[in-house]
């Protein structure tokens, strides 16, 4: 018996090993950076001692970033335009990823206040429920930059934003001005609504967003039904599936997400009704994000519209600003800053693709 | 002298270093019935099981038809010709006569698919071949115990036993399914099938076998032919001692009633029983299986529900009988089957011994006193003589038989009832440490309390109790008090 | 030499999550000496509250071989409905009565929930998993949909904001750090107290080994099971205080993903997911395992998967561990 106990020790303490080695991440400043910043109180400021000395005047500044997560290549996008111009500028990095629970991220947070980084960029799940950490990341001294979610219930230091509203309300208004200009409806579309996550309140202003117009405009649009999806793809393709079955007059998918646009595509090949525009029994399309999969789609046809934000600014903005706050250029004053955005269509997207920061990834 | 087909040599077999069977020589000889008797714990199924391939023996050998026989499963042992009749069968009740009987051995036809009509051919076979009387669709669970056991016998003889070993066939039996059995060992015999019968009912072994051995302690005592022994004989070889006094005698009175039933009637099982019990004496509950008998004191002691009948606890009525309100009003019930109902076997003596008491100890708040609880304890063991060292460690599972029932009875006498109601009280249980608990019972009922004892072993009844009351197919047929005690007329009521 | 050696290996027989604690210890010193500093260890103290007490109130369920999944819906449930008291109806004027309010709705939450389960399990004779996963789904739903209802009014946001600042100190939020630790050891003492000390305690345990001989026993078996299950409920309603006082908001949410770290807590502490054995000291052990392991790995920056993979590994060894010990006693029963 006693044996086996210590066998077990042995197991226990081999896995613990080795999954330390095997999950540390390829990035090799984080480590580092994680390694000093926590080592005792007072050394928050000091002696950078990486590789990555080339940079000029920044070289003992560290960031902590706090991510929802990135499940979404969008974020992946922007961590990709944190992490470039960090490394531009000579910034170190500490990155936390939530896994989508506003729990875990407020954790987070106290974790990167509690290592006393020189400031945060945070992607919250929820603009709400963060607000108590960065709160107290501001008490401590630490200028928050709110990157693409706005914070609701407290002053960050500065908010790198997309307005979600308005994009919602600008392609459906898109929509409806391409329509009345091709002149070809006689009748109401028949639209299903797909919903993101009912906890994330970038989707709940941009799902605001879509109805608001077409609300307004009930002789172009009608909603059918909605599909509540929680970002999950089983059931935005099962839910699809269900709404397509009883309701086969439905002609136009409202997507939340490229993010979800492989379940739309599977939903209706399955219906037989994956057809491209001007083809018979064609079902509108209408999207946002702009990451690979919806832009595929759009060039090769299948969807309308495909409202981008340009994810990597995002990223890049919101280091621009933290350093400079830092560098006090800039007030930490709560303003907001918004970051670009394209509406790519079916008619521009050759000249506005290049400029969608997926681009590199479609054919 | 017949050949010897059967030969085990030296075999010892030790647990965690605790040495449980000590050069055991044993033989079998063709086209006889051995009978195997000893104490619980003695080793006889640790050897049966050895011999059935269920675990390898420590050291030692075992010939087999001339050949040596090296037991790795019972699929090997099966193989050789070896078959096992155990105490619990190996069938499944929700499976037919005929799936069961070809459970391990279906006849397959295309890719494999089972040949349910060979099946039931071949069955058929069997069952008239041995006269089985059960239908080979019927499903197994259906049948009385008796079929039951008919049904492995045959599955063992389908397969061309041997050598078929039966540990303990007749404790689910009733008296005429018994009867059948010993038949069909008979013809086994005569058919050339060599048997080794395992029970601690000694009247059986001394009226079917040739020869018997006795296992004492993990060793061969001694091995004779059936003539030379008898009951007090086998039973000396056994224990190690003389028993002349089977039954201790208790001088005692006896006085009022304390439980009175009237009319109790059970869906199916009891119909318009009634009797009353007095304190100071010991009643005795007989009848044969599906009787009715544990039905009856489940019903009184409120475990199942009872359709109607009135049951009156030292003159008032338990309207609505629950474990915990009997409990309150002065009553204990010792389950006949221990292991599920009567002890919690991984915990430790002590735990089990204040079951019941708990209630009463703990304080205002229900916070228990350990010192007072281990007071107590100390003292029950004593008192019951439990052979424990440390009843606060030792689990329950690990006792011996005899030993968990007295720890069970301890668990109730702790809390003082006047009213016990017994079932099997010495099931599974060795001589000596039965007459232990004999003396115990006689003596409670010397202090004062009330005891209604079902068992089936009457002479066990006979023994140690004031009147028995006979049950047969739910009514009550009779009571026979002690001065006109004798097998027969109590047999005749059970019938 | 030989007296404390014995004694050492008792302990460790009785409590053998000891061996992984220490093993995480070592790893800890070996490729994290950043652990051993002051806020990080109060951070994982911090952390550690809420599951220490839901991990408490799993334990009492699983000692009867019982589980309870709708803890997690609980906190969420709670979560919004007392933050919508505190901050969306008249009381909002009023904090401290609103606090109060809140806290009694939350905590409520968790009893009627356990009154619920409890009730569905004793009575109708339900097995806990069937009729817990029901539960976890209809709070679950009924927070988002919630939250839904009342959002469309205020902001556009999916959480309820806005509550009284007062309330950060039940969540230990600024200099109140120790009131959540005290909560949670308040839990946790009661507890064990009650397991050991109590004729409560004595009766789950001989409930949780064999039911059907406590209640021959005189045991009121119903009752014991009903208590554990309302228990649950109760601490889960506690914590849905703390997570949602520390968060400072009612997020509809609170809890989706905790469920694992949770039942893993109690199963690497050593409650026997077969009942009748274990406790809430080893579910102590059990939490300080989790919480460390989650935050070692978080130090070492290993991904988050793989933190996954390694606590799924752990789990499933010892639970198997338990199962093959069990069997092994049942067989030298022969």
């Amino acid at each position: 018996m006693f044996k086996r106990l210590f066998a077990l020790f042995m197991a226990v303490m081999l896995t613990l090993a080795a999954a330390g080695c095997a999950g540390q991440k390829e990035n090799e400043t984080a480590p580092a950076a994680a390694s000093e910043s926590t080592e005792t109180e007072d050394n928050g400021q000091d002696q950078s001692k990486t590789a990555t000395d080339v940079e000029k005047d920044n070289g003992d500044m560290t960031i902590g970033v706090s991510i929802c997560s990135l499940f979404s290549p969008y974020y992946v996008g922007t961590y990709n335009g944190i992490t470039a111009t960090a490394e531009q500028m000579g910034v170190e990095l500490v990155t936390l990823m939530a896994d989508d629970d506003i729990n875990k991220q407020n954790e987070q947070m106290r974790n990167l206040i509690s290592q006393k980084v020189d400031a945060i960029i945070c992607i919250p799940l929820d603009g709400t429920s963060i607000a108590v950490t960065v709160q107290e990341a501001m008490d401590a001294g630490i200028p928050v930059i709110m990157c693409d979610r706005a914070i609701e219930g407290a002053k960050a230091a500065k908010s790198v934003v997309a307005d979600t509203y308005q994009m919602g309300k600008d392609i459906i208004q898109w929509f409806v001005d391409d329509v009345k200009e091709e002149d070809k409806i006689t009748e109401p579309y028949q639209a299903l609504l797909l919903l993101g996550s009912l906890g994330d309140s970038a989707t709940v202003k941009l799902s605001t967003g879509f109805k608001e117009v077409i609300a307004e405009h009930p002789d172009i649009i009608e909603i059918v039904g909605e599909v509540p999806t929680e970002w999950n793809q089983e059931t935005a393709l099962k839910g699809m599936q269900n709404w397509l079955q009883s309701n086969p007059e439905i002609n136009m998918i409202i997507v939340p997400s490229d993010l979800l646009i492989p379940s739309v595509q599977s939903a209706l090949q399955q219906v037989n009704r994956w057809h491209r525009i001007g083809e018979e029994g064609h079902v509108v399309i209408l999207s946002s994000d702009g990451d690979s999969a919806g832009m595929q789609v759009l060039k090769d046809g299948y969807s309308e519209v495909d409202g981008a934000f340009d994810a990597v600014d995002c990223g890049v903005q919101s280091v621009i600003h933290a350093v400079k706050i830092l560098n006090g250029e800039e007030e930490a004053d709560d303003g907001q800053i918004v970051y670009g955005a394209t509406l790519a269509t079916y008619k521009n997207v050759e000249e506005t693709g290049p400029s969608i920061w997926s681009w590199d990834d479609v054919e | 002298m017949s050949d010897v087909i059967l030969k085990l040599n030296d075999i010892c077999k030790s647990f965690f270093s605790v040495e449980v069977l000590h050069h055991v020589n044993l033989e079998l000889r063709q086209g006889e019935i051995l009978g195997l008797v000893g104490e619980n714990g003695a080793g006889k199924s640790t050897l049966m099981n050895i011999l059935g391939g269920i675990f390898p023996m420590s050291a030692g050998s075992i010939e087999f038809l001339g050949e040596p026989y090296e037991p790795a499963s019972p699929k090997y042992a099966t193989e050789k010709g070896i078959a096992f009749i155990h105490q619990e069968l190996n069938l499944f009740t929700n499976l037919s006569v005929a799936e069961n009987m070809f459970i391990d051995n279906f006849p397959t036809g295309f890719l494999g698919r089972i040949d349910k009509k060979k099946i039931r051919a071949k069955s058929q076979e069997y069952i008239d071949k041995y006269d089985l009387n059960v239908r080979a669709s019927a499903k197994m669970g259906n049948l009385p115990m008796g079929s039951r056991q008919m049904v492995e016998i045959a599955k063992a003889l389908m397969k061309n036993a041997k050598v078929i070993i039966f540990d303990e066939p007749t404790t689910s039996l009733s008296n005429r399914e018994k009867e059948k059995l010993f038949k069909a060992i008979r013809e086994l015999k005569e058919n050339g099938v060599s048997i080794i019968y395992i029970s601690h009912i000694l009247e059986d072994v001394l009226l079917l076998c040739d020869r018997i051995s006795v296992l004492r302690d993990g060793k061969v005592v001694h091995t004779d032919k059936r003539e030379r022994y008898d009951r007090a004989g086998l039973i000396r070889d056994m224990v190690g001692r003389e028993l002349t006094q089977v039954y201790p005698s208790v001088e005692k009175e006896i006085h009022d009633k304390v439980l009175e039933v009237k009319d109790l009637n059970c869906a199916g099982f009891v119909k318009g029983v009634s009797f009353c019990l007095r304190e100071g004496e010991v009643l005795g509950l007989f009848g044969l299986m599906g009787a009715g008998r544990t039905q009856i004191l489940r019903a009184v002691f409120g475990l199942d529900p009872k359709e109607s009948g009135e049951v009156r606890v030292f003159g008032e009525e338990v309207k609505k009988p629950s474990p915990g309100e009997c409990i309150h009003r002065g009553m204990a019930f010792i389950t006949e089957n221990r292991r599920e109902e009567g002890l919690l076997m991984p915990r430790p003596v002590s735990t089990n011994l204040l079951m019941v008491k708990n209630e009463e100890l703990a304080g205002s708040m229900g916070v228990v006193d350990t010192k007072e609880e281990a007071e107590l304890c100390r003292k029950m063991v004593k008192t019951l003589d439990i052979k424990t060292a440390r009843p606060d460690q030792q689990a329950a599972n690990s006792l011996s038989g005899g030993n968990q029932q007295k720890v069970v009875m301890g668990k109730w006498l702790l809390k003082e009832p006047k009213i016990f109601l017994v079932d099997e009280p010495t099931h599974g249980v060795d001589v000596g440490a039965k007459y232990e608990i004999y003396r115990l019972i006689l003596n409670m009922a010397k202090e004062g309390s009330a005891i209604l004892v079902v068992s089936s072993e009457m002479q066990e009844l006979m023994g140690i109790c004031d009147r028995i009351l006979v049950l047969s197919n739910g009514r009550l047929t009779g009571e026979v008090r002690k001065e006109d005690y004798s097998q027969e007329r109590i047999m005749k009521f059970a019938l | 030499m030989n007296e404390k050696l014995r004694k050492i290996k008792a302990v460790v027989m009785k409590y053998p999550i000891l061996v992984f604690l220490t093993a995480a210890v070592l790893v800890a010193l070996f490729f994290t000496p950043n652990f051993f500093t002051v806020f990080n260890l109060k951070n994982l103290l911090l952390q550690s509250t809420d599951l220490l007490i839901l991990s408490c109130g799993l334990t009492l369920v699983q000692l009867n071989a019982g589980i309870d999944f709708s803890i997690t819906s609980v906190l969420s449930l709670g979560s919004v409905l007392g933050a919508y008291l505190m901050a969306r109806t008249p009381l909002a004027a009023n904090p401290l009565l609103g606090i109060c309010a809140a806290v009694l709705m939350m905590a409520g939450t968790g009893v009627v929930f356990g009154i619920i389960n409890g009730a569905a399990v004793t009575r109708l004779k339900m097995p806990s998993f069937i009729v817990t996963l029901v539960m976890q789904m209809i709070g679950s739903g009924a927070a988002v949909l919630f939250v839904n209802s009342i959002a469309a009014e205020a902001t556009l946001s999916a959480t309820i904001a806005g509550l009284p600042p007062a309330f950060g100190v039940l969540g230990g939020l600024g200099n109140w750090f120790f009131v959540p630790v005290l909560i949670a050891a308040a839990v946790f003492l009661f507890s064990d107290w009650l397991l050991t000390k109590t004729r409560f305690g004595r009766n789950v345990y001989a409930v949780g080994t064999n039911a059907r001989t406590a209640e021959v026993s005189g045991i009121p078996v119903k009752k014991t099971i009903f208590l554990l299950f309302v228990l649950c409920g109760l601490y889960a309603g506690i914590s849905s205080i703390l997570a949602t006082a520390r968060n400072q908001s009612g997020i509809p949410t609170l809890g989706d993903k905790m469920f694992l770290n949770i039942i893993g807590a109690v199963i690497i502490g050593g409650t026997s997911v077969l009942g009748g054995s274990g406790g809430v000291r080893q579910t102590l052990l059990g939490v300080i395992f989790m919480s460390l392991m989650t935050n070692v790995m978080n130090l070492m920056n290993v991904t988050w998967y793989i933190i996954l993979l390694v606590q799924g590994i752990l789990i499933f060894v010892v639970a198997m561990m338990d199962y093959v010990m069990k069997r092994q006693s049942a067989y030298q029963e022969n």
